[in-house]
């Protein structure tokens, strides 16, 4: 295990050395001057132009460069926005915070009812519930989540008044931004006004996660399903079921331990596919997370701030894909069998 | 009797056949099948059947509720948007963008990710293990963000929405093909046919080839269903085809601003993009659920 | 799930033995969501001319010498208690206010109360070249230049610590109106100073000191600013303890908002929309006369606009009434030159070019373009009293150009990258209009048009022509009224010629906000002012306007 787990952080460190690879030759190909684009300093500053010349060593040979980015990026100092002039790195932590507030929420959410739904459907295999499940899970699967956002808008927010139309908060609720994520900074914070202002949270926060739950939500319905349904053909579950054993001990020690297997080496991937939404999302709910801020540097030209959120979030997907396997190996040893069987 | 055969001699049906007989004993998959049919051909003839020019604005019929409302027109059967022009005459445009369009940048990369894959999965040793590693990576972080960054690169316009779509592809064809390959090039019958002297390009061909189809097609439909939503959800952010061309994410997007008032406008590119994506989605997954059967039968 | 939310707030109580619900609702009730279209660019409105900059700042953290009241139609006082104009008419005098705090933030208290050293910083930081904040945070003070206020003042010079002397190189009757805009604010010596000290000049723009009613908190780009109340106040209001901008770009989103009661406030609402969908009793609408002029400018510089013919032929290319009747909804007058009707210099004589397909291929063919050619429409970001969707009045002409042969890219930016690509001239065509700072008809020149204009990238059409100059110079010298009526009719005329714009209409000003909500200012001059704003509850509405 210690073995294949220094394989796997090894390769994650590789993986990120590409990605500050690729993102330190994005400043190349981004329009305007690379040096520019890479601290936020533009040429007309001439002082601060030349400063920055000197210490990203642009007077050298394009590999000093990259040593030299390498190094600011690794101390912090990810350059600063173009717009706003504030340093990247330092926006980064609490826009970190909201989008994983946003994503665990609704990685839990379709976690905890894609296996039961999923785990249903295989138990009534080919009966109308089995059909009823898998046939709304295939449509909502195929709904373009900025469609289903607004839909859902419409729907609760301006139709039934259940829900706010966007943004974390009430901004009248004065909530410093600490973390970034809400609920953890209205626990943290001493206001007068906690319960209030946790409640209007909430209230603000369930839609967002179950637009973002609903696509990793069906695909989990469906492994469970399948996992289940490959599980319950086994010998031991025959065997367990020679032994006289009850069904649900047959299920709940026997078949959906070994059903989750497949389930959980696919959360990485579902992982991936949550953030690809959630800066939709985000742009939708107004949410000031990764996601929007990415793609409003984008609207800007903003290359510096563009930088900062493409290696935040692919840095975090990278993380959390890894973090999913060494979990995966661990819990199920015979998975690393079949990988050192592989090579 | 000439054509008899002398010997019972049961034909086994080629993988895709397989596929096929199973699909058509599916009821969704069949229908899914016709939609996406009756999509493609609207799209092929939608210069052809398009009632009006999809740019055409009428003055006189600004947010015109589609024809089944009471204040409908029969002439303007989808309604008309903020600037007059006719639904139905931009949704069937659309399809060109919206479907038209993702099909051309699947086959390119779908051309491209195969031969590369191949030549990965024949070839053996270090490269074809870091290409492996490589791809790991790179599948790992979604279409939209990679798809993001290009079109900062290269700026919001059609062309290049599809160079940005067609080069993130690539990679996840060149993935899937590469382990089909691999898993298949030391089965018993490769190495019988190799043991015969075949060269590696009849292998690959002959040989390898039609036993992976199954994987080519279903990598197919699930790259179609990813280009779809990608182009879509670009153009709902503005990022991507630029107006007034009718893309369904980008009517969608300009479609928020009078949503209250004519949600037609809002409802029915919807409906599109959403028929489209589910029809490939009801056939890739009828496909896996296919391969699946054919595996748990072998 | 409101109930669920309830629920998990009550589990919240029990869990972090939270205060009791009845102090709870406090912040609501005492603070005001405003919804604005957009970024302020930064917190000194000297720094800019954008609409979204003067209503997030002006009035709200900062206070000018001079006010003007435009229910009497004259000036009032504020910082200065008085002013008199000396030496036939070369020397203003102002005498200062006494005992006015400037706000005491988390970042700065001040030592001493607001005196004639404040005036000369906020003077002379755009005034003096040499000035040591001149060149802090760009350097460019666009209204003071292209309203000529920086060639007219010659210096400024303190008396004593409550009476300061403005010394003018001409006579001119336009500036205490230039010192009444949103744009002559006053900041604060001491602030700037300290700043200097710590090394951090460019936080004057950003952590902003003033004297005004609000004292900045925080902003969050794209999302909130905040404000708290002045406690310190040195005239009436502010009534609400917290005021909150929330950044909502979307027209339609903001509406909503409104409707589901997340916004106190909206400017820009779309009216017939919000007629349709909301009862009065939930929400007012109210206009205001709004001297501004929409236009789509050609940068002249670009060939082919450098042809007056082409333009021409654009001017006809384009159905204005359509456009009228589409983006407005009718609520719009069609400009019948650049001067709205409002002023007294207009005239019913129509100056612009009828739509005529046919005159305008024609015209293009004349040119040496028979076959067109490409070029691009750049087109407002977000909502302005002048126009309502910008980037819907761009996909109509691009289409009357469709039909001429020229073909047309519209580009969009977020609102302040936009208007700094646009000062750098990268355009070929932009739908933008104007909203004139005084009621002047000089005002609605000069800013846009001249030279000067050209120079400090406010002139959209990139144009500089010596012999309009000249008109518009003519035009302020000439004291008759009747005469100067008669010069502006031929800069009209010279406008209608040349082309550098197509003017396209002239419309009030729309905001909406919930019937709770009383005493927002929206003078016709200049941005909106939340001091006198306040909360009423439900059962006082009926018993009268506490507006004063």
């Amino acid at each position: 295990m210690i073995y294949y787990s220094l394989r796997r952080l090894f390769l994650l460190v590789i993986t990120l050395w590409l990605l500050t690879i690729f993102i330190f030759l994005l400043n190349y190909l981004f329009p305007g001057d690379p040096l520019t684009n890479m601290t936020g300093i533009r040429a007309g500053d001439e002082f601060a132009y030349n400063i920055a010349r000197q210490a990203y060593a642009f007077d050298q040979s394009i590999f000093t460069q990259y040593w030299h980015f390498l190094e600011h990026l690794l101390s912090g100092n990810w350059g600063q926005s173009l717009v706003t002039q504030r340093p990247v790195f330092d926006d980064i932590l609490p826009l970190l915070g909201a989008t994983l507030e946003l994503s665990i929420l609704a990685m839990l959410i379709s976690l905890v009812f894609g296996v039961s739904l999923g785990l249903y459907a295989a138990l009534n295999l080919h009966r109308p519930a089995d059909t009823i499940i898998m046939g709304i899970s295939l449509s909502a699967y195929s709904v373009p989540v900025f469609w289903l956002a607004q839909l859902l808008i419409l729907l609760f927010a301006v139709k039934l008044g259940w829900t706010p139309i966007s943004s974390q908060i009430n901004p009248l609720f004065d909530i410093d931004v600490v973390t970034g994520s809400i609920l953890t900074d209205i626990v943290l914070s001493d206001v007068p006004y906690r319960a209030a202002a946790f409640a209007d949270a909430l209230n603000h926060l369930w839609l967002p996660v179950i637009v973002l739950a609903v696509m990793p939500l069906t695909m989990l319905i469906r492994i469970t399903r399948d996992a289940m349904l490959d599980v319950l053909q086994k010998n031991y579950i025959r065997a367990a079921r020679a032994r006289g054993l009850s069904e649900a001990r047959i299920m709940l020690r026997h078949g959906l331990p070994n059903a989750m297997q497949p389930v959980v080496r696919q959360l990485g991937l579902q992982f991936s596919i949550l953030m690809s939404n959630i800066i939709i999302a985000e742009m939708i709910f107004n949410w000031p997370g990764i996601g929007s801020w990415l793609v409003k540097s984008i609207y800007e030209r903003d290359y510096p701030v563009l930088q900062g959120g493409l290696l935040t979030l692919a840095a975090l997907i990278l993380l959390v894909n890894v973090l999913v396997e060494l979990f995966h190996a661990w819990h199920y040893p015979q998975v690393r069998k079949e990988l050192y069987a592989e090579r | 009797m000439p054509n008899a055969s002398i010997y019972f001699q049961q034909r086994e049906p080629s993988p895709l056949r397989q596929i096929w007989l199973h699909m058509n004993t599916n009821p969704y998959a069949v229908a899914a099948l016709y939609i996406l049919g009756i999509l493609m051909v609207i799209m092929v003839l939608s210069p052809l059947i398009t009632p009006y020019s999809p740019d055409q604005q009428f003055a006189d019929a600004i947010s015109h509720p589609p024809s089944w409302h009471d204040e409908g027109e029969i002439r303007f059967l989808f309604g008309t948007d903020d600037l007059g022009r006719d639904l139905l005459s931009r949704i069937i445009a659309g399809s060109v963008y919206s479907l038209g369009y993702p099909i051309l940048a699947v086959a390119i990369a779908a051309t491209i990710g195969i031969t590369i894959g191949a030549w990965a999965g024949m070839s053996s040793g270090v490269q074809s293990s870091t290409l492996n590693h490589m791809l790991d990576v790179i599948l790992s972080i979604p279409s939209l963000l990679l798809a993001l960054v290009i079109i900062a690169i290269l700026g919001p316009a059609l062309h290049n929405v599809m160079i940005a779509i067609t080069l993130v592809l690539i990679p996840q064809f060149i993935h899937s093909v590469h382990n089909a390959i691999y898993d298949e090039r030391y089965k018993e019958y490769v190495t019988a046919s190799r043991l015969n002297g075949c060269s590696r390009w009849y292998l690959l061909t002959r040989v390898i080839f039609p036993n992976i189809t199954t994987v080519v097609v279903m990598q197919l439909t699930l790259a179609l269903s990813t280009a779809i939503l990608d182009i879509a959800a670009l153009g709902f952010l503005g990022l991507g085809v630029q107006p007034p061309a009718p893309e369904w994410g980008t009517m969608l997007a300009r479609s928020l601003d009078q949503v209250y008032l004519s949600p037609w406008t809002m409802v029915l590119p919807g409906i599109a993009l959403f028929l489209t994506i589910l029809s490939i989605n009801v056939l890739g997954d009828s496909i896996r659920t296919a391969i699946q059967e054919r595996v748990r039968n072998v | 799930m409101r109930t669920l939310a309830a629920l998990l707030a009550t589990q919240c109580l029990f869990i972090l033995g939270c205060s009791p619900p009845s102090e709870e609702i406090a912040p609501l009730e005492q603070g005001l969501i405003y919804c604005s279209e957009g970024n302020p660019e930064s917190f000194n409105p000297q720094l800019g001319t954008s609409g979204t900059t003067i209503d997030a700042t002006s009035a709200q953290i900062y206070d000018r010498l001079i006010d003007y009241d435009s229910g009497q139609q004259q000036f009032v006082p504020a910082l200065a208690t008085s002013w008199e104009a000396l030496d036939k008419g070369l020397r203003y005098r102002f005498h200062l206010r006494e005992n006015v705090a400037f706000q005491s933030t988390p970042w700065f208290t001040p030592d001493r109360q607001f005196n004639a050293y404040d005036v000369l910083f906020s003077f002379n930081r755009w005034l003096q070249d040499e000035h040591p904040y001149h060149d802090v945070n760009g350097g460019q003070y666009p209204f003071f230049v292209s309203s000529g206020l920086i060639h007219l003042i010659d210096r400024i010079e303190r008396v004593d610590d409550h009476i300061v002397d403005f010394h003018l190189v001409r006579p001119d009757s336009s500036f205490l109106a230039n010192l009444a805009t949103d744009f002559a604010v006053i900041l604060s010596a001491e602030y700037g100073a300290e700043l200097m000290h710590l090394a951090a000049p460019q936080q004057i723009d950003r952590q902003p000191i003033g004297t005004g009613p609000f004292q900045f908190v925080e902003f969050r780009k794209d999302f909130v600013i905040r404000y708290t109340r002045n406690e310190d106040y040195w005239r009436e209001g502010p009534y609400i303890e917290q005021l909150v901008y929330v950044i909502t770009p979307n027209a339609n989103k903001r509406m909503l908002k409104l409707i589901t009661g997340e916004c106190d406030v909206i400017p820009y609402p779309l009216v017939d929309e919000l007629a349709k969908l909301a009862s009065d009793t939930e929400i007012e609408v109210t206009s205001e006369v709004n001297p501004n002029i929409a236009f789509w400018a050609f940068n002249t510089e670009h060939p082919p606009f450098d042809q007056p013919m082409v333009r021409r032929a654009l001017a006809h290319a384009i159905n204005r009434p359509a456009i009228i009747q589409t983006i407005y909804n009718g609520n719009a007058r069609l400009a019948s030159g650049v001067l709205p009707e409002t002023s007294w210099a207009f005239s019913e004589q129509d100056q612009t070019y009828p739509y005529d397909p046919e005159r305008a291929r024609q015209l293009l063919a004349e040119a040496g373009y028979p076959d067109g050619f490409s070029m691009d429409i750049w087109a407002m970001p977000v909502q302005r009293a002048y126009n309502p969707n910008a980037q819907r009045m761009a996909e109509l002409i691009q289409s009357d150009l469709a039909r001429i042969g020229v073909n047309a890219d519209i580009v969009s930016y977020e609102w302040n990258a936009f208007r700094r690509r646009l000062a750098r001239n990268e355009h070929d065509s932009v739908l933008i209009g104007w909203v004139a700072d005084n009621a002047d008809p000089d005002n609605f020149f000069r800013p846009i048009l001249s030279c000067a204009a050209a120079r400090s990238g406010s002139n959209r059409a990139n144009w500089c022509d010596p012999e309009f100059d000249k008109l518009l110079v003519d035009a302020i010298s000439e004291t008759n009224q009747a005469a100067r009526k008669a010069i502006y009719q031929d800069i009209e005329n010279y406008v209608l010629e040349k082309v550098p714009l197509v003017p396209i209409a002239n419309s009030l000003r729309f905001q909406a906000h919930r019937s709770d909500i009383k005493g927002v200012e929206l003078p016709p001059y200049g941005g909106l002012s939340f001091r006198k704003a306040r909360k009423v509850a439900p059962e006082d509405m009926t018993a009268g306007e506490p507006k004063p």
